[in-house]
């Protein structure tokens, strides 16, 4: 526990409209998170991280904001951390998972709107998220056009960095996305003054890949019948990986994957039913669908989401001389990112189908915030791949209010008795 | 349910106790602070009552400053 | 012993019964505003058709099945209608358009097992509670709406929301169009909706009605000639719900 009330009005934060917020989390993370049974001792890190996160983590943000950093804050796993980590500053995935901040984004956006750029809208204009509250610049980008004409909205309140995203995947485009990187790469160098080498762009790229390769460690312990860590703590280590310091959520999340190696030998089967989530992200705190889904006889062992898998897989190989190598080397990870914004995205099926044998998956939630057309229009793609393989799949199109829950419950529900 | 818990001054005094009820062997969970017990967000640790003994004694031992233990119905 | 289905639906509630040979006893009330008062209710009314629910095997399904306290175990109304229409059909490929008081759903069953599913957005159109609150609007009852649906001429009900449709209805009223033809374009209106589902889904074998609607024959007439196709029901399709419930609970 402690005061942060000064440190968050030093933030120019709407204090009164951060209480209401920072009423709700203690009760909902209770009754979701530490209602469940049997969780690994090494969980309390990430409840630490979670119930610390507008104190602890942003303190410490600011302590290294005084030492002369510089913090940025990203949207989207397309984003390269490695040039943010090789120019010494601090990267913070941007929270727009509460429905608290949609009251606000509604007022200068539009309603038909994804809820996750109504939510990172509101959280900004609101002033409620220290994070926001923290940033020297926010870096966008063209993954969809709701995220693309709200940043001009943002850019109202703070320095905007925009990095244009191609939406194909033919040679030009790559070509295209290593300019792009070699643009934000310039960028960062006037924000925080340091230059970029390739000594120290290595080490964001081996700091990057040692991130991913612990998430990647977690999720492949998943693969185990039954998983040894439930699909909720999963998508809270997943989660708490975008705001945290990296060193330190590489180190805790190896701690939490020798704990449940060490779980694999003892654990019975279950009978229980696994499912895989694809679609769109959970950013924190939207534990909804994961919650319906583990409230009945079912765990989630995998979610093909940028909160998920395309978060990690692939490294950055660290071959190269120049920062022309390590810049081409980079633009190949990302842009082998399978997002529906890519026309076509055959890669995105062919994960589904892959993910769907190695996790040895009973059936697949689609899961699509409303408005978010690319992954709405994906559906139909999908539904037939699976329908080769003969995976059932339930398709549930929501947002972050509560209201259609029971009905979400009953849909999941009758899916489980149907699988 | 009756929960117990334990709230600190600050969480690097959480994150202390936490250190020495892991080499005590003592089970614990780290959670956000109810609203109930305070206002302010943060860290409080959850531990079972049979454990309330042996953890005062080490709170006392190696001063962590605490800022009271509390039960919730 | 006796086996028990309860069907708490958002707006009525089914309840059938069977011992171990027959289908013994099917009845429905409204479900009013607390499922559980209803449930409990239930209980009384069983107790006079001597069914103890302490010495039955009880299930319960629809959107109130978490609220009666003395079901052994809870089934969603998509199963349980599955299992209910193939005890009523013996058809081994049905498809299933269930319209309740709160969602449309359109269910495949293949074998008495469902295959495949979907279910209206979260919103009236479409629905039952569509249709009654319609037909409070022209200030009869169901029944005859459908009744004189049959004799009107189609008048487009463009407002899908239930709300804005209402005002459309009354405005319709207010400009003196003939009840009938109002009539026909809200009946017309559900059946659109009904007939996307369709679409979206697909059809897999004969269609079967099911939910409060299966008990106006009109409805039911109106439906096969603007799907042209075949649609058959029974009077009991009203309860498939709760005798799939009854039938699930001999696997207690």
């Amino acid at each position: 526990m402690g005061d942060y009330r000064e440190m968050w009005k030093n933030l120019n934060m709407d204090l009164e409209k951060h209480d209401i917020l920072c009423e709700a989390l203690p009760e909902s993370f209770g009754d979701i998170y530490l209602t469940q049974k049997n969780r690994p001792d090494a969980m309390n890190y990430f409840n630490y991280t979670l119930a610390e996160i507008h104190g602890a983590r942003i303190e410490e943000i600011k302590h290294e904001k005084d030492n002369g950093k510089k913090v940025v804050g990203t949207f989207c796993v397309f984003v390269p951390d490695e040039v943010i980590y090789a120019t010494d500053a601090i990267s913070v995935g941007l929270c727009s998972g509460s429905q608290f901040w949609i009251e606000d984004g509604e007022k200068v956006l539009p309603r038909n709107l994804c809820p996750l750029v109504k939510a990172f809208v509101g959280a900004k204009t609101s002033r409620t998220c220290p994070y926001f509250q923290s940033c020297d610049m926010i870096v966008g980008e063209t993954t969809c056009d709701g995220k693309k004409k709200a940043y001009e909205i943002v850019e109202e309140y703070m320095p905007v960095h925009v990095m244009e995203l191609p939406q194909m995947k033919r040679e030009k485009n790559f070509v295209e996305w290593q300019d792009e990187i070699k643009i934000f790469i310039k960028r960062m160098e006037e924000l925080t003054g340091n230059k970029v080498t390739v000594e120290n762009l290595k080490k964001g790229i081996d700091l990057s890949n040692r991130k991913r390769r612990a998430l990647k460690r977690l999720y492949d312990l998943r693969k185990n019948i039954p998983s040894p860590i439930s699909g909720l703590d999963a998508l809270l280590v997943s989660q708490v990986a975008f705001m945290d310091d990296p060193e330190r959520f590489i180190e805790n999340t190896n701690k939490l994957c020798d704990e449940l190696e060490k779980r694999v030998n003892d654990l019975k089967a279950s009978g229980k039913k696994r499912i895989m989530i694809t679609g769109t992200p959970m950013a924190i705190p939207n534990w909804k669908l994961h919650s319906i889904v583990e409230g009945l006889d079912a765990e989630v062992v995998v979610e093909e989401t940028c909160t998920g898998t395309r978060y990690f897989e692939n490294e950055v190989p660290d071959e190269g001389d120049t920062i022309d190598d390590l810049v081409k080397n980079m633009a190949e990870r990302y842009m082998n990112i399978n997002c529906a914004c890519f026309t076509p995205n055959e890669g995105r099926m062919d994960d589904i189908v892959k993910y769907a044998e190695e996790y040895d998956i009973d059936g697949v939630i689609y899961y699509n915030l409303s408005f978010c057309h690319t992954y709405a229009i994906e559906y139909k793609k999908v539904e037939k791949a699976l329908k080769e393989k003969n995976i059932p799949l339930l398709n549930i199109d929501t947002d972050y209010s509560e209201e259609d829950t029971g009905q979400i419950k009953t849909r999941v529900e009758a899916f489980m008795e149907m699988i | 349910m009756e929960k117990n818990y334990i709230l600190f001054p600050n969480y690097s005094q959480g994150l202390k106790l936490e250190s020495f009820l892991n080499d005590n062997n003592i089970k614990y969970v780290i959670s956000p602070t109810p609203r109930k017990l305070s206002t302010c967000c943060g860290i409080s640790i959850m531990y079972n009552k049979k454990d309330e003994d042996d953890i005062k004694a080490i709170i006392k031992n190696n001063s962590v400053e605490i800022k009271g233990l509390y039960t919730l119905e | 012993m006796y086996y028990v289905g309860i069907d708490i639906g958002s707006t009525a509630s089914k309840v059938s019964a069977f011992d171990e040979n027959d289908l013994m006893l099917n009845m429905v009330m409204p479900t009013g505003w607390s499922s559980v008062d209803t449930s409990n209710n239930i209980k009384g009314r069983l107790r006079e058709k001597g069914i103890d629910v302490e010495k039955a095997k009880v299930v319960a399904t629809g959107y109130g099945r978490v609220s009666v306290p003395y079901a052994h175990k809870t089934i969603t109304e998509i199963t349980c209608h599955g299992k209910g229409v193939f005890y009523l059909t013996n058809k081994d490929l049905v498809t299933i358009v269930d319209i309740g008081g709160q969602d449309t759903k359109i269910i495949t069953i293949e074998d008495g097992n469902v295959t495949n599913f979907i279910m209206n957005d979260k919103c009236a159109a479409g629905t039952g509670r569509f249709l009654e609150l319609m037909a409070n609007t022209l200030g009869v009852s169901l029944n005859e709406m459908t009744e004189m649906a049959l004799n009107g001429k189609n008048i487009k009900i463009t407002s899908m929301c239930t709300v804005f449709a209402e005002s459309e209805v009354i405005s319709l009223i207010g400009s003196g169009a003939k009840r009938e033809d109002i009539a026909r374009g809200v009946i017309n209106s559900i059946i659109g909706r009904i007939k996307n589902l369709l679409n979206k889904h697909g059809i897999k074998g004969n269609i079967y009605l099911t939910g409060g609607l299966c008990e106006l024959k009109h409805f039911t007439q109106l439906l096969c000639e603007n799907l042209n196709k075949e649609i058959s029901t029974d009077p009991l399709a009203r309860y498939a719900g709760s005798i799939g419930g009854a039938l699930m609970a001999k696997n207690i």
